[in-house]
Parts: structure tokens; sequence; C-alpha cells
């Protein structure tokens, strides 16, 4: 059960659907901009901050391929000042779940935001995707299509095959459109005041809506990405346990901080990575050469990605764009993933779950971190 | 690259204290090798007065610009020493403190091992004093006027000593009238004096003072501000809020009666034949007793409350045996044929005259049974108390017409929220927690708050009074200095960096950080920083770092070790 509405596109695609609900809002003036995935000049996609209906044909939500998590957008966009129109921003769940944590930063401002996640199935590396682009068919409806029937893409991001959160867990508004006759119909489901204040202001009326079939697959659906989960976490127990393992997986690393700029969750203003604490005399590097014999140069590369870690891991939202962003091919996203498993774990903290959940390094609690300490006698 | 610095270290044997158990002439030459360091010396005590003459001669010819004392522990005489540095116009934070006593002499066994560990330390110590740059503290204005909280004795004697020093106080009661427990007290032991006349006459002394402001009915709900300028928010009966501006706290918010509920076995509540050493009090006070039915068998039960770890209070109550020794006394005064029974593990009679007013107890014909009453039971007109004679290691039955519960001290009702308002700390039974148990038994770990009473713990009248004397002339010290100095050891910000996150307010034990909202930038309020470095640790850009522990004068002190 849902509160919410279905709204009705018979005969057209999915997009298309979505496209004319983009374009109601903006003439009904609901909302005055929105930001959402857009295509972009040789087909690939991008978020874009939309205020003209007419170039809404230009909106491609259902394309299966994240370029960067717009959450960094948002900051980006909000920290200073928020906006003094009302922007409707269109997120997929692990951006829905990374603005829930920069909220709580207060990197990004709520104010004349209203957040709308839709269903993710998955999505594609670019180059995978650049070649299901050559194909005849739409990439994005064959994909909801088959997840819809119940199949998985073996081809998709490992982030989005070990992912548990197809739907997003907060937003203002989900769209739903995994487990429902979606050639038919898509869910727009109020979790929130101004979530139903948007749906009424496009003059519809928000009832609880019976969700029986969507919660069955969504539930299939899960189950088996945590599975996947599973392994891949079991997995990377094998290959990547132990400091020689850690640091045959990390050799490759050229300390170029892409994993840091893309990261979503990852919002200092300056890194202290490229602050002047690491612009050292020749003399300690001579120092540490001198006492090991040798020195691999720069020498914070480890250092960086264990302090990335030690400040992300309750935070980590699995989005997996630090390993697409590595032109080295060093595992980021399953170094992070399997650290962060195991903080969140700790701290029993999902993040994105809850907007109003304390953040767990700020929160004080009397009872915690049992599983880390020694036994009461 | 950075100048060249000419460092003077003095070593203090500190008697045999250091002098015993390390080589220090082996450790002066070691010294000597340390790059920078251009005097490497020892003294038999670097405090004395000849000490302190060797460090300002070094300092006067300009042979040295950075100082290190090795000695004991900084808690000990970092102090004396920024001041004997002070005295020669050298910036007191360009001295550094190296702790070979505690950290080393005083738990090394083998000399070499210990001379050499003495000889790192100062390594250590030399890199980070080379780091360091001078700080000046603050100085900042007094309201010398104190809120006392609590107008029972412990508030009433420490408002007084305040207002006849000259001082104002704000004197806050949450009951419509000044007296607390000590009104339902009739007579004090151990010389059975009326407490009602020496309370009456405190309280009339207290209310002549003019520079007095009393609210009644009323509560301390917010705290803001920093020693020396505190505002506080009371809550009046009709709830309305006043701000009052003051310059020292004291806390005397007394404690609360076990409730003797929460041992069921012991039939509280379910029968009139059993009630508390409190309503006893009163039965005895308004001379109800011998009226009301003349009980000839009257049954004590100690420890009700107390040193029980099945509900919680491990501790000892220190007032109950006495209590019960007068009450029984009382009693057999007043009914000289009934039986009066004490059911107790030990006595404790350790207060001044208090052993001697136990023994006439006892010689006044009350049996003191050493026994742990399992249960009490109404059986006929009569309550049956089971109990285990540890002496005699039997169960055992003793039937009474009354039973007296005595009842232990237990936090007061909303002591939780108040030491979450005034950012105190509460023990692990939850009353106000003390700076340190010995030598700060009346401050708290935050300055210009300081408690007397049985808000720290259960107590009898001559120590609440004692502390309440105390704690009036720790809250007026600032009074006196006519300013509080801070000292420089504060947070301090990199605008630049700040993302504004919030973190490190969320962590801030002590408020003194804000997020200006438009700036989205924190800020420190310097005069209430603690400088504990919570801040500093927590903010992942490395925008804060604590004044004179500096990221870099850190690690200074690290690669000391390492080098």
């Amino acid at each position: 059960m849902a509160r919410g509405v279905f709204r009705e596109y018979k005969g057209k695609g999915l997009e298309e659907g979505l496209q004319e609900l983009w374009r109601e809002l903006l003439e009904r003036d609901v909302v005055q901009a929105i930001l959402l995935p857009m295509e972009v000049e040789g087909g690939l996609v991008a978020p874009g901050l939309l205020t003209d209906a007419a170039r809404i044909g230009e909106s491609r939500v259902v394309s299966p391929y994240m370029p960067v998590n717009t959450a960094r957008v948002l900051q980006m966009m909000t920290k200073t000042m928020p906006p003094s129109e009302k922007v409707a921003v269109v997120l997929c769940p692990c951006e829905a779940r990374a603005l829930v944590e920069l909220v709580k930063l207060k990197q990004i401002s709520q104010e004349n935001l209203i957040v709308i996640a839709f269903d993710c199935p998955g999505t594609y590396a670019v180059d995978d995707y650049k070649k299901l682009l050559e194909g005849k068919e739409d990439p994005g409806e064959l994909l909801v299509e088959k997840v819809n029937k119940g199949g998985e893409d073996a081809q998709l991001r490992e982030a989005c095959r070990t992912c548990p959160y197809p739907s997003a867990p907060w937003a203002d508004i989900r769209i739903g459109f995994l487990g429902l006759d979606y050639k038919k119909r898509f869910l727009l489901e109020a979790l929130t005041e101004k979530g139903e204040e948007l749906i009424t202001g496009l003059g519809m009326e928000i009832a609880d809506v019976p969700l029986k079939e969507r919660e069955a697959l969504l539930d299939k659906l899960v189950a088996q990405r945590k599975k996947a989960q599973e392994q891949l976490l079991k997995e990377q127990q094998e290959q990547l346990k132990g400091p020689d393992k850690l640091l045959a997986a990390l050799s490759s690393c050229i300390r170029c901080h892409n994993c840091m700029t893309v990261c979503p969750v990852c919002y200092c203003k300056e890194c202290f990575f490229k602050s002047p604490t690491f612009e050292m005399e020749a003399d300690r590097y001579l120092g540490l050469a001198h006492k090991r014999g040798a020195t691999r140069m720069p020498s914070d590369m480890l250092l960086f990605h264990l302090t990335r870690m030690a400040h992300m891991a309750h935070a980590c939202v699995q989005c997996g764009m630090c390993e697409e962003a590595c032109p080295m091919g060093v595992p980021v996203f399953r170094l992070f993933k399997a650290t962060s498993a195991k903080v969140q774990d700790l701290f029993n903290y999902e993040p994105g779950k809850d907007i109003e959940e304390e953040i767990p390094i700020s929160a004080f609690r009397e009872e915690e971190l049992d599983k880390i300490q020694e036994p009461k006698i | 690259m950075s100048k060249k610095h000419k460092v003077g270290v003095f070593i203090c044997h500190c008697g045999k204290n250091i002098g015993g158990y390390i080589n220090i002439a082996q450790l002066v030459e070691m010294v000597k090798t340390i790059p920078d360091v251009v005097i490497s010396t020892d003294q038999k005590y670097m405090c004395s007065d000849q000490g302190q003459a060797e460090i300002k001669k070094a300092l006067q010819e300009g042979l040295i610009d950075r100082v290190v004392v090795a000695s004991c522990s900084p808690t000990m005489h970092e102090k004396t020493f920024r001041k004997c540095v002070s005295e020669e116009d050298f910036n007191p934070y360009l001295y550094q403190q190296v702790d070979i006593r505690e950290n080393c002499s005083w738990v090394t066994k083998d000399i070499q091992e210990a001379t050499y560990k003495a000889y790192e330390l100062i390594k250590a110590g030399v890199s980070r004093v080379k780091t360091l740059e001078p700080l000046w503290s603050t100085e900042y204005p007094v309201t010398p006027t104190t809120l006392v909280i609590g107008g029972g004795i412990a508030g009433i004697i420490a408002a007084t000593d305040i207002l006849e020093a000259g001082f104002k106080v704000v004197l806050v009661e949450r009951e419509d009238q000044l007296g607390g427990w000590a009104r339902r007290i009739g007579k004090g032991f151990p010389h059975l004096t009326p407490i009602k006349d020496f309370l009456k006459e405190k309280i009339e002394v207290l209310q002549s003072h003019s520079g007095l402001k009393t609210y009644l009915s009323s509560e301390v709900v917010g705290l803001e501000g920093f020693p020396g300028n505190f505002k506080a928010t009371i809550k009046q009966a009709d709830d309305t809020t006043v701000e009052e501006e003051i310059g020292s706290i004291i806390v005397a918010t007394g404690f609360k009666p076990f409730d003797a509920r929460r041992k069921p076995e012991f039939a509280y509540g379910e029968s009139t034949q059993v009630i508390t050493t409190v309503e006893m009090e009163e039965l005895l006070e308004k001379g109800e007793l011998s009226t009301n039915g003349q009980p000839k068998e009257v049954a004590f039960i100690q420890c009700v409350g107390s040193r029980d770890k099945s509900i919680g209070n491990e501790y000892c109550s220190r007032t109950c045996c006495m209590v019960v020794a007068k009450q029984a006394l009382l009693l057999k005064e007043l009914i000289p044929d009934a039986r009066v029974s004490v059911f107790y593990m030990d006595v404790r009679a350790f207060g001044k005259g208090y052993e001697e007013f136990f023994e006439k107890a006892q010689r006044s014909g009350v049996i003191y049974i050493r026994g742990n009453p399992s249960e009490v039971y109404k059986s006929g007109d009569k309550m049956l108390i089971r109990y285990e004679d540890t002496l005699l290691g039997r169960p055992q039955e003793l039937a009474a017409d009354l039973v007296v519960l005595s009842v232990g001290m237990e936090p007061a009702e909303g002591a939780a929220e108040l030491i979450n308002t005034l950012r105190a700390t509460a023990d692990k039974d939850g009353f106000f927690l003390e700076a340190h148990p010995k030598l700060g038994p009346l401050d708290t770990f935050s300055d210009g708050l300081f408690i007397a009473g049985c808000c720290q713990g259960p107590k009898d009248l001559p120590d609440t009074v004692a502390q309440a004397h105390g704690a009036a002339a720790r809250a007026t010290v600032y009074f006196h200095q006519d300013k509080v100095i801070k000292e420089p050891v504060v947070a301090t910000i990199d605008a630049d960096v700040c993302s504004g996150c919030g973190l490190c307010e969320s962590i801030c034990s002590f408020d003194a950080l804000h997020l200006d909202e438009k700036k989205k930038r924190m800020t420190v309020q310097e005069a209430v920083c603690k400088g504990c470095g919570a801040c500093a640790a927590t903010c992942p850009s490395g925008a804060i770092s604590l004044k004179h522990f500096r990221p870099s004068q850190v690690l200074a002190w690290v690669e000391g070790f390492l080098s």
C-alpha cells in the first residue's frame, strides 16, 4: 500500500510518458525548473537544468547510464544559496541517497527543491552504453522490460548488480515502473508533504494504492541483488584481505584524485590531500628514504585512500562512481563497498534511508559499538 | 626554510624521584647531541628558586629562544614554568614540558632503559618546541553575580556567604518556599538540637541582604555564555521565562529519598504498618506517634535503596545509620517499654561524635540485629520480618507493629535534565560529577560551575554546610579578580577550508562552535572553547586546528620520536 496516484500514458513509450509529466509540471507552474538527465551531443546523457518546456524532448530519465552522481551537482548548485524558484530534481536511488547524506552535512539546501526519485533497474559503464546505443532499440526500455520480467543483465555495472535499492528509501516523490503495468502507466508516490503538494498541484487526487505485484517484484529483485552483494563481499575478502593484497590492489593508483572528485559524499571544499600539509620539504622525503632505504613517490597514496575511507565509509551510498572515474583500474568500488558494509553495520546506519537520522559520528548513544567492545564483566 | 632555533633543555632530578632511576649525567650528555639544543643542564629541583633562576639567566643572556624542562607531569608544574619564563618577558607558549617522572622514572625499572626513554621523550619535546608559536591569553570582564540553584540548606549558606562578600546572588528554588529537606528534619544528630530554629535564622540572615533576587516555584531551563559572563534562562511558575546575567553558578539541588516501592518485598505502600524514615521523622516531629496506637514493637530496616546492586544503587547513603540511631533513640524516649530493633549490615558512624551517639542509642536499649531482611508481610495484626541473622547464619522471623524502612538518597527529580542544561557531567549514579574526587570536590568540568551538598552525592548536614561555604568561595574567585583570564589554547578555523558541514558543532561538548548560516562557515566562541580538540579531530577537511596543538606541531612531536 502506498499514498499516491497512477499516471496513464497508453500507446507511448515510458520516456514519453515521463516527458508528459515534466511538461505538465512546468506548464502548470508547479515548478519553474527541473534538474534531470538529458541527452547531450553524441547521444550520451548528463544532468541538465531545464526551464523551457520546448526542450523536454531531450530528457532521458529511463536511460540506463549515470555519468555523475547528481547529488554532487546539487551541492554545487544549492550550497551557497538555495534557488529562489521551485526546482524538481529527478534522481535515481543512489543519487537520492547521496542527497540525503549531503543534506545532513548542510551541503545541499532542501529549500525550494522537490526530490523525485525514479525506479532504477541499473546502469551501464560508459563504453558498454555507447555500444548499446548503436543498437536499434532503446536500451533503457529494454532493460526495464527485462527486469520487470524478473531478469537481470550481467552487463550492468557491478555497483548496480549488487545494489539493494532499485527504489529509493527516501524522496519527496517516488516514480515507480517496476512491478507495474509500465507500458500503460507509472506510479507517483508521495512520501512527504512536499510530494503530496506536487501531486495535488497537477490536479490529481492522492489515494491509497495497492501495490502487491510491485512489492513482490521489488522483494525478489532486492533479494537477488543482496545475494550478488554477499557474493561480492566474499570475493572481496579473498582478493583484498591483508596489507599485501591491499597494497597490490592500490599499486596502480596514480594519485589523480578522480575518485575523490566524483564521490558524491566526499564534500570538503579543499581536500586535506591538496593542502599545504602535504607540501613537504625535500629533506623530509629524504628522511623517509633513509629510514626505509627507498620510498615510493609521491608518498601519500595509501594514506589518501585510507583517509577517504575513514571519512566516507559511514556515508558511502555505493554508487560506484569512484571506480568508473579511475583511469588505472583500481578496485575502488570494491574496497569501499566492503569497508562501508562493515562500518555501516557496526553503527546500524543506512546512508540515505532517513533524512532525520543523525550521522553516526555526530550522534552519541550510551549503548553502541558493542560489536567491537570488550565483553562486559 | 624554517629558522634555526636555540633550545635550552633543563633536566630535573626531582630529588631521587628522577635522579634515583635515571642516569642524569649521561642523559645531559645525550641531550647535547640533539640538533639545535644549545644548553643541556640539570638541577636537583628545577622548580626551586635556584632551578628557575638558571632558566631565567639563560633567557636574560639571550642564549636560547625555546625552553624545555624535563621533569614531572605538566599537570604538576607546567604553570610554574610558564610563569617563570613569562617573568623574563618570554612567551609562555614557547615553553615545552617533558614528563620524565610519571611517564618514565616512576614506571621504568632498568636504569639504562629509563635513561634512553627519557632521552627519546626529550628529543620529541625538542622537535615539538621548535614548531611552537607565541600565544596570548585574553581577559574578559565579569558579572559579579552568582546563580544559586536550589534553596535548601546548601543554597542558603552559599548565597549568604556570597552576599556577605559584597556580590549579588540570583537564587532559584523549585518549591514555593526556601529550606529544602532541612525543613522536614526535626532534631539533628548527634546533638539533638532542633534544625528548624537554625534554618529559620539562616533564612532571615539571607533575606536581609539587598543583593539577593529570589525566584520561587522556578527552574533554570537554559544556560549560555562563558565563565564570568553567563546568561541563564529561568522558567517561573506561570511558565514565563526571564533571563539573568550571571558570572558563576552553584548547583545545590539536593536529593530525593529512595522510593521504597521499588523494593516490593518490604510491602511499603501495601500496609500502613510499613513507613519510611522520612515519614517517621514527621511523626516524631508532630508528636503523633505515641497517641497513634503506641507501637510496642518497632523494627528499622537499614540500607533500603542503598548498597543494593539489585536496584542499581551500589553506594552508601551515608546519613541513614545516624538517622535511624536518632529516630530509634527518640522512640525509646517516647515509648520506654517499646522494643526497638534495627536490622543492619554494618553501622557507619564516621562523623564527629557519631560513634558516641550510636553507642548512646545502643545503651538506651535499641537492639541492633546484624541481618538481611528478605521479606516483610502481614500476619494477623502484626508485620512479620523474615531475615537471615548473619552472625548466627540462620533464617529468623521477627514480628513488629511498625516497620520503618531506612531509605537512602537518590539524585533529585530532574537532576539529569539540569545536568544537561548546565552541560555538567553525571556520575554513574546520576549525581553531579565533581572535577576531582579529592582535589576538586566542589568544581565541575565546566568552568564557573560549582556544586555543593547532596546534588554531588549523599552527605550529612555538616558536610553539606562545609561544601556550601567552600563553593561560595570558589564561585567568587573570578569576582575578586574582576576579570576572567582565558588561556589561548583554543580551536581556530580556516574559513577558506571550512565546508560548513556542522559535524564539529554537533560534537562540541561546550557549545563553543556555531555555524554562520550566511557564510556557511563555522565560528569559534573562544571564551567558551576549552581546547579539548575534539572538533579538530572530527573535521574531515582539516579546517579546524587547536592552537598549540596544530597538526604540524603534533607531527613534529611524533617525528621527534621517530628521528
